[in-house]
């Protein structure tokens, strides 16, 4: 299946296409993403399906939109 | 008194006095420093019949206990008042190293009293402390300011002064210290200037000293490390709040075009990456601090070059998205221009961005206007609007007591366009992407206001924080930023503990996000450099205490639910687009809850038990004909 990913703001630093499309086994959970894409664990990237934060166990489906960012955490 | 130095200096202005009073014990004891023992005396001393402007207003700047100490980022100030913005109570705060210096001189507060009949400036040395004439100061820039006073004086003073903009009474007008710091919001720069009053000197040769000499440089160590071992803490440093812009936009809660959207497309135009690669020099720490949040950026060349502090996350969002501008030199550049001119960039922004929209829709008249262009994105007029707001030149004129004043002179229809709370700007947030801060910016005490409860935990992220500090059973309501589920009662502890962080003198950075050093680590703290003994709950009561005190002041002036409100268009209209698409804010809900949490009456006034309770039994006969 295909879903669209952006990776967003200064964690786009390792992933420079910054967006694209991936193709991912039918069952991939939101957090393996973090992997796929390479991306580092450490701060925790937050997966965000459809605008809403995945939470453990969250399964993607074939067209979602995936933002991959850094915590906030602030403003 | 350990922690503290014991005195409090007050100035007055009228008569050319300055006193020296011992700091009370028992005021100590209830209200720590900072902005609950400022806002006590704001309380007693200046009351609903006092003009803002008037001679009759006082400055209260207070440091608290743990200001000029090794705790992580000990470094600040707040400056209370009675706003002149938004008539009611009002504050603001700034980081640095001014904050410090004057402790080390001696002093736990400042108190500004009267008005002088000529410009001058307050000169402290230690003991010494005198009144001076400022007449070569007036008119001069902050940079300008501070490098008279430090040629004069020596470098190593500390200085806080204003610009044109306070000069000028503009109501968005900031206090400045080390050049880039900025006690902005509230219009405390009005005050000072309407006080004649240009610049607070400092030099402090003193110290602090610490209750427990033998353990405190280890426990802040540890504290240090604390923060250090933190993921976003500890590598807050690579982007400063800069790094917030496109993540914001992301997550559809930035504010746009006059918060008509909560999604920017300029966004990575305006972002972290962007500032850190082509315009960086170096971070820049705060006194005390660890995470070095701040910034030194360049322009390097071009008509908008520039050496300057900054810009923040709020300041992008201010003079950049708000405004549809996607120009970052000319955001550098209007920053800039805030800092030297003396204005609060979030204040200024949100003005030109209400001027932009008003102009769309046809509501400010072509005479007005002169001969700048307002349409959106215009990165020129941002530039020029921001010099002639602070010095009230044609249409700056006009916006310089804010955006509500200037749309009730054209009517109902432009007031509508005024994104503010109790007559302050909001901040850098657009409220139907993130619910939780819909509540805070109605329910704080100095209007619309990001800082006051500061509910940034539902940004995304932080499910173990939010089951650590909040507790498991608010999962997963809480952590979902577009549910108003469980965020009265997010609010509500938000704020308490954001009254015991501005009054011990600390950073909400790594103690509310993260919430890395908590209520414990200060009542450790308190021990050690107080020797004094709080015990958690104590210090949840104070902080309560204090809102409740800031409540009271506002209740005062007849403030009740009504007023605890946001704009029709957050309320009523629904997000156009981006992951808020479709919300508004439901702030009933959310009020309701919050003013339960409170204990309140559901009108949003503190019950007499509730005083009492809170230790506050002086202010029960103010509830007299509230209802
Ligand atoms: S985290 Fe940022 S605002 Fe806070 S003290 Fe450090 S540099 Fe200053």
């Amino acid at each position: 299946m295909k879903v669209r990913v952006k990776v967003v703001g200064p964690l786009a630093q390792f992933y420079p296409a910054g967006e694209g499309e991936v193709e991912l086994p039918e069952g991939t959970r939101a957090a393996q993403l973090i992997d796929v894409l390479g991306l580092p664990r450490f701060p925790p990237p937050v997966v965000v399906v459809n605008g809403r934060q995945a939470r453990e166990g969250t399964v993607l489906q074939p067209g979602d939109e995936v933002s991959l960012l850094w915590p906030a955490g602030g403003g | 008194m350990y922690g503290y130095t014991g005195k409090i200096l007050r100035v007055d202005l009228t008569r050319g006095e300055v006193r020296k009073e011992p700091l009370d014990g028992n005021l100590v004891r209830r209200f720590l420093g900072g902005t609950g023992y400022a806002s006590w005396l704001l309380y007693r001393e200046v009351g609903p019949h006092v003009d803002p402007l008037g001679p009759d207003n006082k400055l209260y700047f207070f440091t608290g206990p743990f200001t000029g100490t090794m705790w992580p980022q000990g470094n600040r100030y707040v400056v209370t008042t009675r706003s002149p913005l938004t008539g009611i109570w009002g504050e603001a705060h700034a980081a640095g190293h001014w904050a410090p210096a004057l402790k080390f001189a001696g002093y736990d507060g400042l108190v500004v009293e009267g008005e002088s009949p000529r410009p001058v400036y307050i000169f402290i040395s230690d003991e010494r402390v005198e009144i001076r004439d400022a007449g070569h100061l007036w008119g001069k820039n902050v940079h300008e300011t501070e490098d008279i006073l430090l040629d004069a004086h020596g470098d190593d003073c500390r200085v806080a002064s204003i610009g044109p903009a306070g000069e000028n009474l503009v109501l968005v007008a900031a206090i400045v210290n080390d050049r880039d710091r900025v006690a902005a919001r509230c219009g405390v720069g009005a005050v000072m200037g309407a006080k004649r009053l240009k610049a607070i000197c400092v030099r402090g040769t003193g110290g602090v000293e610490v209750a427990d000499r033998a353990r405190y440089p280890e426990f802040c160590r540890r504290m240090i490390q604390k923060l250090l071992d933190d993921p976003i803490a500890g590598t807050r440093v690579v982007y400063g709040t800069a790094g917030l812009m496109e993540i914001m936009s992301d997550i559809g809660r930035v504010p746009t075009w006059n918060l008509r959207s909560g999604v920017f497309p300029g966004a990575r135009r305006i972002g972290g990456r962007r500032l850190r690669q082509e315009y960086l020099i170096k971070p820049r720490a705060d006194f005390a601090c660890a995470q070095r949040c701040g910034r030194y950026v360049e322009v390097r060349e071009g008509r908008f070059r520039c050496r300057t502090g900054g810009p923040e996350f709020e300041t992008l969002a201010a003079l950049g998205s708000r405004c549809g501008v996607d120009d970052l030199e000319a955001v550098i550049y209007a920053g800039y221009l805030c800092n030297v001119l003396g204005l609060d960039t979030i204040g200024a922004g949100a003005v030109i961005s209400w001027a932009m929209e008003a102009w769309e829709r046809g509501l400010l008249p072509r005479e007005l206007v002169g001969d700048l262009d307002l349409s959106w994105g215009n990165a020129e007029t941002v530039v020029e609007l921001t010099r002639r707001l602070a010095y009230r030149e044609g249409l700056g004129d006009f916006l310089a007591s804010g955006s509500l004043r200037a749309a009730r002179e054209l009517g109902p229809e432009a007031e509508k366009l005024v994104m503010h709370v109790k007559g302050m700007e909001i901040a850098g947030q657009e409220p139907r992407g993130q619910k939780s801060m819909g509540l805070a910016m109605a329910t704080s005490a100095r209007g619309a206001d990001h800082l006051y409860a500061f509910p940034v935990l539902d940004e995304g992220g932080f499910d173990e924080e939010i089951r650590r500090v909040y507790g498991p059973q608010y999962m997963p309501e809480m952590a979902d930023r577009l549910s108003p589920v469980h965020k009265g009662h997010m609010v509500y502890v938000n704020e308490n503990w954001a009254a015991v962080v501005e009054s011990v003198g600390a950073c909400k950075y790594g103690t509310m996000v993260p919430p890395t050093l908590g209520y414990e680590e200060v009542a450790e703290g308190l021990a050690l450099t107080c020797g004094m003994d709080f015990s958690v709950a104590d210090l949840e009561k104070l902080g309560e205490r204090v809102v409740n005190l800031q409540r009271m002041y506002n209740v005062r002036l007849g403030l009740r639910r009504a007023h605890d409100t946001l704009p029709e268009r957050l309320l009523k209209e629904p997000a156009p687009d981006g992951p808020a698409r479709g919300h508004v804010v439901e702030l009933d809900y959310m009020l309701d809850e919050y003013y339960r949490e409170r204990g309140w009456t559901p009108d949003g006034i503190p019950t007499r038990e509730r005083l009492q309770e809170l230790g506050l039994p002086e202010l029960v006969r103010d509830l007299e004909g509230t209802g």
